[in-house]
C-alpha cells in the first residue's frame, strides 16, 4: 500500500512540470503577439516595446519558461493591474474557493451518500421516487437561478444568513448550498445506482445465505463496494467546484479564485490567469490523487496494479 | 442413515411473474431428506432444481417470485411460514449453502477472515470463539496454513481454494442441512473431484444432510443416497441411487442416462434427448415431457397430468408416467 502511494506521489513531479508548461504556453498559443494582448489596443509601439523586454517575450520559450517559474517562486512575477506579486494576489482567493468548495463538497458527499443509500435500499418505493425526483430538480437548476432564489428567500424576506460576503460561518452557508446543490444530487444518482447493481451480486447472496444482518448486508458488503465510482465522481465534482465556482462566486460575491480569474481575462491581466489556472489544475491533480488512493483503500484488487 | 426426517417438501409450487408472463417454475415438488442422507436433484438449466433449493433457504425474492402453495418442514417448522428475522438466524447456522461460482460468491473487498468472523457472530459466537471456529472449519476442509489463508482476498485463491474456503465457511456453524447448488460446475474436473469426496467426508464427519443440486449424473451417481429427477418443475422419478441407475423408467431419465457417452466403446454421436426444455409462460398440457417423449400417447399424456406414485414390488422408487419403460 505505502509503496502504491510512494510511486502515485513520484509520478507527480512529471504531471506538475507538465502542468506548470501548459498554463505558461496558454499565452502563446493564443494568437497574435502577446506583448501587444497584454499592452492593449491603445498602446504605443514603445509601450509594447517595454512590455516585451519586461517579461521576457523577446527571449526564446525555454528561457521564458524558466523565467516566468522563477517569477512565480520569487515574486518577481508581478500582477499588471496591481503591481504585486501574483501569488501574494492569489493566494488568498484561492484559498477562499478552497474553503466553498471544501464545504461543499463534505455536504453534498453526506447528503448524496444518504440519500442514494436510502433510495437504493427503499428500490421503487415512494421513497426512491421523491429522492430521484429531487436529485433531477438539483442536477437541472441553473446555479444563478438557485443562488438568487436562496438570497430572496433566506436573506430578503426571512432575513437568517447575510446576501453576500465573506465573513463567518453564516456567510458559507448559502454559496456552499447554491454550488453543492448539483452535486450532491449527481453523487445521490450514482450512490443508488452502483448500490443497486452491488446487491444484485453473487457474494450479496452468499452473505444473505450466512444469515448475515440485514444492515450489517447494507453498510459493510454493498456499501464498500459501491463507493468506487461515486469517489470518482465526488473527485471529479470536487475539482470541478474548484474552476467553477464563479458563478456562485459572482452572485454571492464571494472574493473567490474563479471570479478573480474572470476579472484578470478582462483586465487582460495575463500573470494571474496563468498562474491561477495553474493553481486550479494542480489541484485537481492533487484531488485525483487522493481519490486514486482511496480507491486502492476501498479495493484490495487495485493496490497490485 | 438414519429413518428420522429432517427436511420434508410438500406440493412446493413457484411462479414468477416476468414481462412476458408467469413463470411456472415448479408445478409440484415433493420430496423428503432423512438425517445423513445426500439426495441429489438433477434436472436440466430451467427444469426448476436451483429455484427448489432457494426456496428452502427462504432466498425467493418476491416479487417478482410467488410461493403459491406447500410447505417446507425443517425440523418441524414450516420455513415458509417463519419471520424474516428468525429465517436469518437459521440460514448459515441451521441450514448452510455453498454456490456454483466460487468465483463471484465472495466478497472481492474484505479478507476470509472477515467474511467467517461475521458469518459466525451473526451466530451469537464471540469474536475469539469466531476465530478458532474459522481455523478449525479451514483445517477441517484440509486447507493449508489456514492463519494464512485468512488473510488473504479472495482473488489471492484459486477456484479450487475459494470453494474449500465456501465449504468451510458453510460448515463453520456446524449446520445439519446443506444445500450445495452445482457446487462443482465451475472447477475443473480434477478439482471437482476433490471437491465431491471433502463433502463427502465432511457429511459423514458433521452428521449432516445434503442436499445436492446438479446437472451431471456422475456426480450424483458417485455422492447420493437418492436421486431426484426434475424436469419441468416436477419431480418426474424418484429412487436410491441402484433403482435409478439400474432400473429407471421414466423417458427422461432413460433419455439422460443415454446421454452418457460410454467410456468402453466408439460412439460415432452422442445421443441426445431431442427437442430443447419448454418455455414454462406456456408450459405444454398434460405431462410437460409429452412433446419430447418418443412413448407418449395421443388423448393421454397431452391431456392428464402423471402424478408421482410409488412403483409396485419396489419400495421407494417413485415415477410420474403413464407409459415408463419396463412398465
Amino acid at each position: 500500500m505505502s509503496n502504491f502511494i510512494l510511486r502515485r506521489l513520484l509520478l507527480l513531479i512529471p504531471i506538475f512540470i507538465g502542468v506548470s508548461i501548459l498554463s505558461f504556453l496558454m499565452m502563446h498559443l493564443i494568437p497574435g503577439d502577446p506583448a501587444r494582448i497584454m499592452a492593449g489596443q491603445d498602446a504605443t509601439y514603445q509601450e509594447i516595446q517595454s512590455i516585451r523586454v519586461e517579461f521576457g517575450l523577446d527571449k526564446s520559450l525555454p528561457v521564458q519558461y524558466v523565467l516566468f517559474m522563477k517569477g512565480v517562486m520569487d515574486g518577481s512575477l508581478k500582477s499588471i493591474k496591481t503591481q504585486r506579486p501574483v501569488l501574494k494576489e492569489i493566494y488568498p482567493r484561492f484559498l477562499n474557493t478552497l474553503e466553498l468548495s471544501l464545504v461543499s463538497i463534505v455536504i453534498s458527499a453526506f447528503l448524496g451518500l444518504g440519500f442514494g443509500i436510502v433510495a437504493a435500499v427503499k428500490h421503487n418505493s415512494w421513497l426512491d421516487n421523491l429522492v430521484m425526483g429531487f436529485s433531477l430538480f438539483g442536477i437541472s437548476m441553473p446555479v444563478f437561478w438557485l443562488g438568487i432564489l436562496l438570497i430572496i428567500v433566506f436573506a430578503l424576506i426571512l432575513g437568517w444568513l447575510p446576501a453576500a460576503g465573506k465573513g463567518g460561518i453564516q456567510h458559507i452557508i448559502l454559496p456552499s448550498i447554491t454550488l453543492g446543490m448539483a452535486t450532491s444530487a449527481i453523487i445521490a444518482r450514482m450512490t443508488r445506482a452502483s448500490m443497486l447493481q452491488v446487491m444484485n451480486q453473487d457474494f450479496i447472496r452468499t452473505a444473505d445465505a450466512f444469515g448475515i444482518p440485514q444492515r450489517k448486508i447494507i453498510y459493510k458488503y454493498t456499501l464498500k463496494n459501491a463507493l468506487i465510482p461515486v469517489v470518482t465522481v465526488i473527485g471529479l465534482q470536487f475539482g470541478y467546484m474548484l474552476g467553477g465556482a464563479v458563478l456562485t462566486e459572482s452572485v454571492f460575491g464571494w472574493p473567490g479564485l474563479g471570479r478573480f480569474i474572470v476579472d484578470s481575462i478582462f483586465a487582460r491581466d495575463y500573470p494571474v490567469v496563468q498562474v491561477g489556472i495553474m493553481l486550479i489544475a494542480l489541484t485537481f491533480v492533487l484531488v485525483n490523487l487522493l481519490v486514486d488512493i482511496t480507491y486502492a483503500f476501498l479495493d484490495p484488487r487495485i493496490r497490485r496494479r | 442413515m438414519n429413518d428420522e426426517v429432517i427436511l420434508s417438501v410438500r406440493n412446493l409450487k413457484i411462479h414468477f411473474d416476468t414481462e412476458e408472463g408467469e413463470v411456472k417454475a415448479i408445478e409440484n415438488v415433493n420430496y423428503d431428506l432423512r438425517k445423513n442422507e445426500t439426495l441429489g436433484i438433477v434436472g436440466e438449466t430451467g427444469s426448476g432444481k436451483s429455484v427448489s433449493a432457494y426456496a428452502v433457504m427462504g432466498l425467493i425474492p418476491q416479487p417478482p417470485g410467488r410461493i403459491l402453495g406447500g410447505e417446507i418442514i425443517f425440523k418441524e417448522k414450516d420455513l415458509l411460514k417463519v419471520k424474516k428475522d428468525e429465517m436469518r438466524k437459521i440460514r448459515g447456522n441451521e441450514i448452510a449453502m455453498i454456490f456454483q461460482e466460487p468465483m463471484t460468491s465472495l466478497n472481492p473487498v474484505f479478507t476470509i477472515e472477515e467474511q467467517m468472523l461475521d458469518i459466525l457472530r451473526a451466530h451469537g459466537f464471540s469474536k475469539k470463539d469466531a476465530r478458532l471456529k474459522s481455523i478449525e472449519a479451514l483445517e477441517k476442509v484440509k486447507m493449508p496454513d489456514p492463519k494464512l489463508v485468512l488473510k488473504k482476498y479472495p482473488h489471492e485463491l484459486s477456484g479450487g481454494m475459494r470453494q474449500r474456503v465456501m465449504i468451510a465457511m458453510a460448515l463453520s456453524c456446524e449446520p445439519s442441512l446443506l444445500i450445495a447448488d452445482e457446487p462443482t460446475t465451475a472447477l475443473d474436473v480434477t478439482v471437482q473431484a476433490q471437491i465431491l469426496k471433502l463433502l463427502k467426508r465432511m457429511q459423514e464427519e458433521y452428521n449432516m444432510s445434503v442436499l445436492l443440486i446438479t446437472h451431471d449424473l456422475g456426480v450424483v451417481a458417485q455422492n447420493c443416497d437418492s436421486i431426484a429427477v426434475m424436469y419441468a418443475g416436477n419431480i418426474v422419478e424418484y429412487g436410491s441411487a441402484e433403482q435409478i441407475f439400474e432400473r429407471g423408467m421414466h423417458p427422461y431419465t432413460k433419455g439422460l442416462l443415454k446421454a452418457i457417452p460410454p467410456l468402453e466403446e466408439k460412439t460415432e454421436k452422442l445421443n441426445v434427448i431431442p427437442g430443447v426444455v419448454p418455455n414454462l409462460i406456456y408450459p405444454p398440457q398434460g405431462c410437460r415431457f409429452h412433446p419430447r417423449c418418443g412413448r407418449a400417447t395421443r388423448g393421454k399424456c397431452d391431456v392428464e397430468i402423471p402424478t408421482l406414485e410409488e412403483i409396485k414390488d419396489d419400495p421407494g422408487h417413485k415415477l410420474a408416467c403413464f407409459n415408463p419403460y419396463g412398465g
